[in-house]
């Protein structure tokens, strides 16, 4: 002991020598930072021990120093909900300074106990006293599909996404991505125009789970370190390991566990029924949804203009921000519309004429649950002073969106080809036949269904 | 020298994280108690406070579920229907198990995020919870389930086929966080835990046991479908098309 007493001060004197205050410092805060980068994973540690670290989960509404007893009397500890006291309390929306309007787009509530009422507009009381806790008093914000409102719950579809739409010599296509609806054409002076539709979203989410299942014996093993000593820790840990976990090693694939619904049947109304046999017995008219000029006669109807944008549900997209830069070889094309109107032409000037092609997609439906069937129809006109040929309508379904086979029209004479796509679903692509002269136009129909 | 040390040892834990691939600390776990990752959703301020998220609760065939209200259940129904706020924990009391007569099982069911549907949409479209039958099957065996639903990412959706309706679900390996699982996959919503905690009076259970009783809203029943649409719409010479299949590339160009 000595000895290392001894052979440690000269160590010390010759680290003060040669490691000024300033070394050390640095020293110090650079090991610091890596030890506070070090990274520890969410399974790390027993969550149970973790659980019995915390506190017992209190109620989040709950005021400081009220409890749930506070006023209510001895034996009865029941906890009386503000918005059941303004139920029992009519009207409640006539309380003064109790009743705040939370918010637009909460659902219509019943009263208690009368679940056929007449709906009433979603009211939330302030705090009352007996109740543990505090209601809800902020106003919901709007909740339109801007940001930064997250967007999972949407399906888009149409438009030239991320990646602009090129035709190869060959006719291929580059730069079709799954979303994707262009429409291209040759000008008389061999030019290839390519010529997005406007973008269609349908809020349609698909709603998923994960699973875990813990065995709770289990975790308490863990979380009782002394018994594991002993030789009677040992065999109960034997007798109390079930075999079964042992088969998670097997991950089910995605789609393995499919939940019908139990409520599936109710949704069969009479009426729900006419809707489904009406794609059949409507063939060859034109659909509720497509009673617009611009997709009878290729008129844009300035009256039409809240229709057609609740049809595409796109009016954002029209905008020049999210326009798509059209190109014609390496010269880009002019756009002729505005900013702010639903349909949008591209032209490029040549000795011969102007080649216009203009595309509009509309869907029959705002929102669409898995299983539902959605009508989308293509407009297509040539509204340049030219004719144009070898006209084609390309659509590049999504994953989520499953085309309905043989429902694809064509107002003109085209050939209708599929091809699976890198996603699970199938590009589309009408040939147009004929060329289009100008002022010619037509309606391309097909039907898919929500995955 | 010992600077060129730590930055050898920086070096090194760097390529550690090569190695083993970039793995943050995550702040949220699905295993954290009841409670807990709610509560971190509302200090986050936003849309979360205050709004009722409509749920549809489904248990299977012939179990009757309950929420609670006022320190007791309400009567228990086939399909609950409820709008439930961001945050707080509710209980459930699922009973008529199939094949289980008279037990009776109290899953908590914690919204920890909400959807952001269009107004008129917001009920047509609630977050499914069903209450699976293979779930309470192993909870009545001792078990613990924990359920993230969560809504999927449209970009990374599977190909699915459409005519399986309902709500798809996959069990995690073992070690994996559900909560992880499903942020990967889309944005989850609610945690659904199944097992462990029984009151010790059914009748009167303890409100610590009903966390408070917090505040829900029955919603509406959905309304019926739309009739058909308008049967004297213009008709249109519309001609069906072959519908062959081929491979690209297709035609050749126009002639001049």
């Amino acid at each position: 002991m000595q000895q290392a007493e001894t052979f440690r001060q000269p160590v010390a004197a010759e680290s003060q020598r040669f490691l000024p205050w300033w070394y050390r410092g640095l020293l110090i805060a650079l090991a610091t930072l890596i030890l506070c980068s070090c990274t520890s994973g969410p399974g790390a540690g027993s969550w149970l021990h973790q659980a019995r670290q915390q506190q017992p989960p209190q109620d989040p509404f709950q005021l400081a120093g009220s409890s749930p007893q506070a006023n209510e009397p001895e034996g009865v500890a029941v906890a009386v909900s503000p918005l059941e006291e303004a139920q029992e309390t009519q009207p409640p929306a006539h309380r003064d300074g109790q009743i705040q309007l939370v918010g637009h787009q909460v659902p219509v509530l019943l009263p208690h106990h009368q679940p056929l009422a007449p709906p009433v507009p979603l009211v939330v009381p302030s705090p009352a006293p007996g109740w543990p806790g505090r209601a809800p008093q902020r106003i919901v914000p709007p909740t339109r599909g801007h940001a930064p409102w997250p967007d999972l719950e949407t399906i888009h579809d149409g438009g030239d996404g991320r990646y602009r739409t090129q035709v190869q010599p060959d006719f291929s296509l580059d730069g079709l991505e799954p979303g994707d609806t262009v429409g291209h054409f040759d000008t008389l002076d061999g030019q290839v125009v390519v010529q997005p539709s406007n973008r269609v979203q349908i809020y349609a989410p698909r709603f998923a789970s994960v699973r875990a299942v813990l065995d709770l014996q289990q975790q308490m093993h863990v979380a009782q370190a002394t018994g594991v000593h002993t030789q009677q820790g040992t065999r109960q840990r034997r007798s109390t390991q079930p075999v079964w976990t042992s088969a998670q090693d097997y991950q089910a694939v995605a789609g393995v566990g499919v939940r019908r619904l139990e409520q599936y049947r109710r949704t069969q109304y009479p009426g729900r029924v006419s809707q489904r046999l009406l794609p059949f017995s409507a063939s060859g008219k034109l659909l509720p949804f497509e009673n617009l000029g611009i997709i009878q006669r290729g008129e844009f109807i300035q009256a039409e203009k809240a229709r057609l944008a609740l049809g595409v549900q796109a009016a954002a997209s029209w905008s020049h921000d999210k326009a798509v830069q059209i190109f014609i070889g390496d010269k880009q094309a002019n756009a002729v519309a505005g900013a702010r109107k639903l349909q949008t032409t591209y032209q490029v000037k040549t000795p011969k004429g102007t080649a216009r092609l203009r595309v509009v997609k509309i869907a029959s439906k705002q929102a669409a649950r898995p299983g539902e069937e959605i009508h989308f129809t293509i407009r297509f006109d040539n509204v340049g002073t030219q004719v144009i040929g070898n006209v084609t309508i390309v659509d590049n379904l999504v994953a989520r969106l499953e085309y309905v086979e043989g429902s694809a029209q064509c107002s003109l004479k085209a050939d209708f080809f599929t091809q699976k796509n890198e996603v699970g679903s199938l590009v589309l692509r009408w040939e147009i036949i004929d060329p289009l002269e100008p002022g010619q136009g037509g309606v391309i129909r097909f039907r898919c269904r929500v995955r | 020298m010992l600077l060129l040390g730590v930055l050898v040892l920086a070096g090194m834990s760097t390529g550690t994280w090569a190695q083993t691939g970039w793995s943050p600390h995550r702040l949220q776990s699905g295993l954290a108690p009841p409670g807990a990752i709610g509560r971190q959703q509302l200090q986050r301020g936003g849309p979360w406070v205050g709004y009722f998220q409509p749920v549809q609760i489904i248990p299977p065939h012939g179990a009757r579920v309950a929420l609670a209200r006022k320190g007791r259940f309400e009567p228990p129904q086939q399909t609950l229907r409820v709008g439930l706020l961001i945050g707080p924990v509710y209980r459930l009391r699922v009973t008529q198990i199939p094949h289980h007569p008279g037990k009776e099982l109290y899953p908590t069911v914690e919204m920890i995020d909400r959807t952001f549907a269009p107004a008129p949409l917001a009920v047509k479209f609630p977050v499914p919870i069903h209450l699976d039958a293979g779930d309470l099957e192993l909870a009545l065996q001792g078990k613990f389930i924990v359920r993230v639903v969560y809504v999927e990412d449209p970009k990374r959706a599977l190909p699915s086929p459409a005519a399986a309706k309902g709500v798809q679900w996959f069990d995690v390996r073992p070690g994996e966080d559900p909560l992880q699982v499903a942020d990967s996959l889309g944005r989850p919503l609610a945690i659904v835990r199944i097992g462990a905690r029984t009151p010790r009076n059914t009748a009167r259970p303890d409100p610590d046991f009903l966390y408070g009783s917090p505040p829900f809203v029955y919603l509406q029943a959905p309304p019926p479908a739309e009739p058909p649409g308008d049967r004297n719409a213009r008709r249109w010479p519309v001609r069906p098309v072959s519908t062959q299949s081929s491979p690209l590339p297709f035609r050749s160009p126009m002639p001049q």
